[in-house]
């Protein structure tokens, strides 16, 4: 699977552009900074369905990476590469950004087979170390969520760089 | 203003006023304000029966209470659980959101707390607003 | 927590001057308080501390604007209260605590940035009440973590948000200030009814508003809607209250002070009486009624200030009169009085300290008196803490007794010893009375004597005044004021004491005081309350001056007779009388004799003199005058040779030699002269008059003249007691006695009127011309019976000792003893009506 972050504002329209640029800008930051170039590989758990995929972003400037805040380099690049692939893996949209008592970070839709259904998902980014903790973590969080179909955790990592992207459903194992 | 343009917005609200809260910038208040008048805006649009008319709602009221503007939140709640067909869980959602409020406000003001409820000094305010200092207004 | 807010609807009524006061005060008194400053438009209560200190407060950032500025909206980590608080000094005796929250560093500019700033940030109107938890949490804060007893808040003037904050919901009592004008009182009025008819939050009583008038002048405001306003203003709040139920409540007033007003001074909790003033005393009025919990202080703080206050007035006061014994002592000077002294314990026999309210000092500085206020505290503790812990020789412990405020004194010997309480006396010593008396609340006889050994002359008023509550028996007591009762034994040793007198000046004051009517004579216009009748006056001039006049040193004696305060006071008649009507039962009576003479030259010359036309009164006054004028030059201390030493001067140089006692004076002057200029010659040659038994009264210890007067030579009585081992001054005295006992003889009258004439002067016109034996017999033993009369042992040991060495007249006295005093008279009268008296030479001498 190839993820290209520069089409973040084409894979969800209702992102508004500047909000956009800036979680790619951080993105790029938060994997350059792990001295990663863009096509690196990225190692997806995907329902529990492992596999990997080629990340790319537009260069960043790592010149300007102590105007920003680590955190939010972290944070708000997973936000991005989680859109991203939530739209590469399920064609997801963004519907719109949630406030924080929502349990979850954003709102998308899934318009696939014919019907709508509204998925929460709550993001979350780990610059090193493992993702199954935060996963479980963001799980149980956006597993509050009220007034949508689906609820979805996504957590990304950047030392190695990996996705996890898991729904609070527990799914029968695809023959 | 057609919802998508409203969700657009709202996105760009909402992450606004989370990134000068994080920064601890005064001026998040009125970020959160400008927040809850675009879910003000989602709310109008969308029906309380779809799901996203749901979220826009408690939005709304929330983003008011974060502006610290009680009256407004106040209102919007009065307002929305007054609505035809509104589900008894919104209903409930959006005055647990109110409680909770006073509870948070209450554990910022501890000491006063431990004597007087937030209904007493809210009580006192709207006197206040009605009648001026020593009541001589009214 | 109590909270108090002092509010004015005017500003310039000393409410914060109030406030501070009232910070200290209760701190003072046991109370932990909390001041805030919520003026924050004009912050100023920390110049009111800060000047009752004397310096200032040290300056922090820290105050109520800041630290709402951080809370104004809430949140989870409040800053540190004690960042914005400060602690203001108290007397280090205080037993409470005083801590300031000003509005913060005004006039510095960062204060008016930061108010601006909290004008935004705080939100009173806020429907989401944090503007008003805010607010609460303050007030809880301070509550909850400082623990004060009472919080005090200043409040702004004017009808504004934190004003009406402060007052309608903050505050459990409100302090309302105003002024005696329309302006004032309506503005005030208008508040008080908002303020009775706010709610109140769910936990807090119904609030007391306490109106109080400030800056009040002698002249209150007149008009009858002032005075309906004050009205309405007590029904509505809380006044002062009556005397009894029946009397209606007044008004708190706080008068102008112009000295404790504009100094700004804060005395609040002051022990010391020169705080005491109409202002300081009104604000414990107040306190008392505004902490009910401090009543009690309050009023202890009150009675003390008025109880020092009035004993520091008593103190340094003169008083009226100038004839009792406390009348002559001046008062304490006002640099002599320390007060609210911390003085420590001395030695080991006590420790730790205690509050003098009054410490009074003599003029080495030495601790003289303390004076404390116990009230109804543990007086025992007090007078164990003066008496073991100081040397200081009198305390007085103001008490609270059974009728009222009460000075107990209690003094002690200067060497030391323990205090014993003085009964009975009511005045305060003064500070002569410590050099006075060995201990000043020792007024005994004795005590008084031994002062008076010692040249105090203030002791002669007070002996003086007890010999007189002694020795009057009750029925000669005046009916408004019986006190003492007859002590005969008591004055007589009074008497005797007085009498024992060395020093002139204490002798001539005793004779002063002891004379009759001196009381009066002493201080014309001031009234006497003992209000001596005839019967009075005689008989203090009969048994007390009489006595003294004859057992007191001569020197004095004679001062006594000049006359004082009008021409011809006859201060000596009572003692001459003594003598001449007691004992010789003779009239003595110069004024009489002066009238008679008066008679006689106008009947001789019956026109006017010179120029003036006298009647017969205006030359009976002359005569009078000039009568009582002679009798005080009647007796004097000569400095003349005696006519004995020149006589015998006169025999040595030529034996034979005739002429006059003038003649012979001047023939011998020199010589005379120098045997009086030498002590060891005189007295070299009185030993041999001595050992021929020549030494006899007249003539050579004194001399009754020829003039009526009577003369005494000092310097050959001084020189004779030196030879026979006596004192001059009772050898003077006898001498004395025995020449006036002589001259009575001769002046005064009988029944008849007539004189003594066989008592006439002998005219010495000759070495060996002497009085008749018969005449000097008679005369001594009137002379000894007198002396006994006196019961003065010094007296009649001189006199026995004398007789001793004089020629054989002098000494039949003895003998005489036997007959009674009736044939002693008849002897008298025998000798007066000598030949003279049957028209023979020497008859009408004098006439």
């Amino acid at each position: 699977m190839e993820i290209d972050l520069a089409q973040l504002r084409e894979m969800h329209t209702r992102l508004p552009t500047d909000l956009a640029l800036a979680m790619v800008g951080r993105a790029a930051l938060a994997l350059e900074r792990n001295h990663h170039a863009p096509g690196v590989r990225v190692s997806l758990d995907l329902e529990r369905v492992m596999s990997s995929g080629l990340l790319s972003w537009p260069g960043a400037d790592l010149g300007e990476i102590e105007q920003h805040d680590h955190n939010r380099i972290t944070e708000d690049g997973a936000e991005a590469v989680a859109l991203a692939l939530a739209h590469r893996y399920r064609a997801w949209r963004v519907i719109r950004r949630m406030q924080r008592e929502e349990h979850a970070d954003w709102l998308l839709e899934d318009a696939r087979e014919g019907g709508r259904q509204v998925v929460a998902l709550e993001v979350s980014g780990v610059n090193r170390g493992p993702l199954v903790a935060r996963l479980w973590e963001k799980l149980a969080q956006v597993a509050k969520s009220i007034d949508v179909d689906q609820r979805w955790a996504g957590v990304v990592g950047f030392e190695e760089p990996a996705a996890a992207l898991h729904s609070t459903k527990r799914k029968k194992r695809e023959n | 203003m057609k919802t998508d343009a409203l969700n657009s917005l709202v996105s760009g609200a909402i992450w606004r006023a989370e990134q000068l809260e994080a920064h601890g910038i005064r001026s998040a208040t009125q970020a959160w304000a400008e927040v809850s008048s675009l879910e003000e805006e989602l709310a109008k649009a969308l029906p309380v029966s779809e799901s996203e008319g749901r979220i826009a709602r408690r939005g709304a009221v929330r983003a008011a209470l974060k502006a610290g503007d009680y009256a407004r939140a106040n209102v919007l709640t009065e307002g929305y659980i007054a609505e035809e067909a509104v589900p008894r869980s919104l209903k409930a959602t959006l005055r647990k959101i109110l409680d909770e409020d006073a509870q948070a406000t209450e554990t910022r003001f501890r000491y006063a707390a431990k004597h007087h409820s937030l209904r007493e000094a809210r009580d006192l305010a709207r006197r206040f607003r009605e009648a001026g200092a020593f009541g001589l207004a009214a | 927590m109590e909270t108090v807010a002092f509010y004015s609807y005017k500003g310039g009524v000393g409410r914060s001057l109030l406030l501070a006061n009232a910070a200290r005060f209760l701190a003072t008194l046991g109370k932990g308080v909390v001041a805030l400053d919520f003026d924050f438009e004009a912050p100023g209560l920390h110049y009111k501390f800060s000047g009752a200190q004397g310096s200032s407060l040290p300056s922090r950032l820290g105050g109520a604007v800041p630290y709402l500025i951080a809370t104004a909206e809430g949140t989870a980590s409040p800053p540190p209260i004690e960042e914005h608080m400060m602690s203001v000094p108290v007397p280090a005796d205080a037993e409470g605590w005083l801590r300031l929250m000003p509005a913060g560093p005004a006039p510095h500019q960062t204060y008016w940035a930061a108010f601006k700033e909290l004008g935004d940030r705080l939100r009173l109107g806020d429907p989401g009440g944090r503007g008003f938890m805010a607010l609460l949490d303050l007030h809880a804060r301070i509550a909850d973590e400082l623990k004060p007893d009472y919080l005090l808040i200043d409040a702004r003037t004017g009808v504004t948000e934190l004003g009406g904050l402060a007052t309608t919901v903050l505050a459990d009592t409100v302090v309302c200030m105003f002024v005696a004008n329309q302006e004032s009182l309506d503005g005030t009025l208008t508040v008080v009814e908002a303020l009775k008819g706010a709610p109140r939050l769910a936990k807090q009583k119904p609030i007391r508003v306490v109106p109080v008038l400030s800056r009040t002048t002698a002249t209150p405001p007149e008009g009858e809607r002032f005075a309906s306003g004050i009205k309405r203003l007590l029904k509505l709040g809380e006044g002062k209250k009556g005397q009894s139920e029946k009397e209606p409540a007044a008004l708190f007033a706080l008068p102008h002070d112009a000295v404790l007003g504009a100094s700004e001074r804060v005395v609040g909790g002051e022990r010391k009486a020169s705080t005491f003033s109409p202002l300081y005393k009104a604000y414990l009025e107040l306190f008392q009624r505004l902490f009910p919990s401090r009543d009690e202080p309050a009023r202890h703080v009150l009675e003390r200030l008025e109880a020092v206050a009035d004993i520091r007035e008593q103190l340094t006061s003169e008083l009226g009169g100038r004839y009792e014994y406390d009348d002559l002592l001046s008062p304490w000077s006002a640099s002599a009085i320390q007060e609210g002294v911390l003085c420590k314990a001395e030695g080991y026999r006590i420790k730790g300290s205690r509050y003098a309210d009054l410490l009074c000092r003599g003029e080495a500085g030495q601790p003289l008196m303390v004076v404390e206020y116990v009230g109804e505290g543990d007086e025992a503790e007090a007078l164990e803490f003066w008496g073991k812990g100081t040397k200081v020789p009198c305390t007085v412990l103001l008490v609270k007794g059974q009728y009222g405020r009460e000075g107990r004194i209690f003094t002690r010997n200067t060497d030391g010893g323990k205090l014993r309480r003085v009964e009975h006396r009511w005045n305060l010593p003064r500070p002569r009375e410590f050099e006075l008396l060995r201990d000043v609340g020792d007024r005994s006889v004795e005590s008084m004597l031994d002062a008076l050994r010692h040249g105090h002359i203030e002791a002669v008023a007070w002996l003086v005044n007890e010999w007189r509550d002694s020795s009057l028996a009750s029925e000669a007591m005046h009916p408004k004021r019986r006190r003492g009762h007859w002590r005969p034994e008591r004055a007589q040793r009074i008497l005797d004491g007085l009498a024992a007198t060395e020093d002139l000046d204490c002798a001539e004051e005793i004779l002063r005081r002891a004379a009759p009517g001196g009381y009066r004579r002493r201080s014309p216009g001031v009234e006497d309350d003992w209000d001596f009748d005839k019967a009075l006056e005689q008989r203090m001039a009969q048994d007390l001056f009489a006595p003294l006049f004859w057992r007191l040193p001569v020197e004095a004696v004679l001062k006594s007779m000049e006359p004082r305060y009008y021409p011809g006071e006859m201060l000596s008649l009572a003692g001459y009388r003594l003598m001449a009507e007691e004992l010789m039962g003779l009239r003595y009576d110069p004024d009489r004799g002066a009238l008679e003479v008066a008679r006689a030259l106008v009947a001789r010359f019956p026109a006017s003199h010179g120029d003036r036309d006298e009647g017969e009164d205006e030359r009976a006054v002359m005569l009078l005058d000039r009568s009582r004028r002679e009798q005080k030059e009647s007796v004097r201390l000569s400095d003349d040779a005696p006519p004995a030493l020149v006589w015998e001067e006169v025999l040595r140089e030529e034996p034979y030699w005739r002429g006059t006692l003038e003649e012979a004076r001047e023939m011998v002057r020199e010589q005379v002269g120098k045997l009086l200029g030498s002590n060891v010659s005189l007295r070299i040659r009185l030993k041999e008059i001595v050992g021929r038994r020549q030494l006899a009264t007249q003539g050579l210890l004194g001399a009754y003249e020829a003039s009526h007067r009577i003369e005494l030579y000092p310097q050959v009585i001084t020189a004779a007691a030196e030879v026979l081992g006596l004192s001059p001054r009772y050898l003077k005295s006898v001498v004395f006695i025995h020449l006036s006992a002589w001259a009575l003889a001769h002046e005064a009258r009988d029944l008849d009127g007539q004189r003594g004439y066989g008592f006439a002067p002998s005219p010495r016109t000759g070495p060996f011309d002497r009085e008749s034996p018969a005449h000097v017999t008679v005369v001594q033993a009137f002379t000894d019976r007198l002396i006994r009369l006196l019961k003065d042992p010094n007296l009649q040991a001189a006199f026995e000792k004398l007789s001793k060495h004089q020629p054989e007249p002098y000494t039949q006295w003895g003998p005489m003893r036997k007959l009674s005093l009736e044939k002693l008279r008849m002897l008298l009268l025998a000798a007066r009506a000598s030949a003279p008296a049957l028209g023979l030479p020497g008859a009408g001498e004098g006439e």
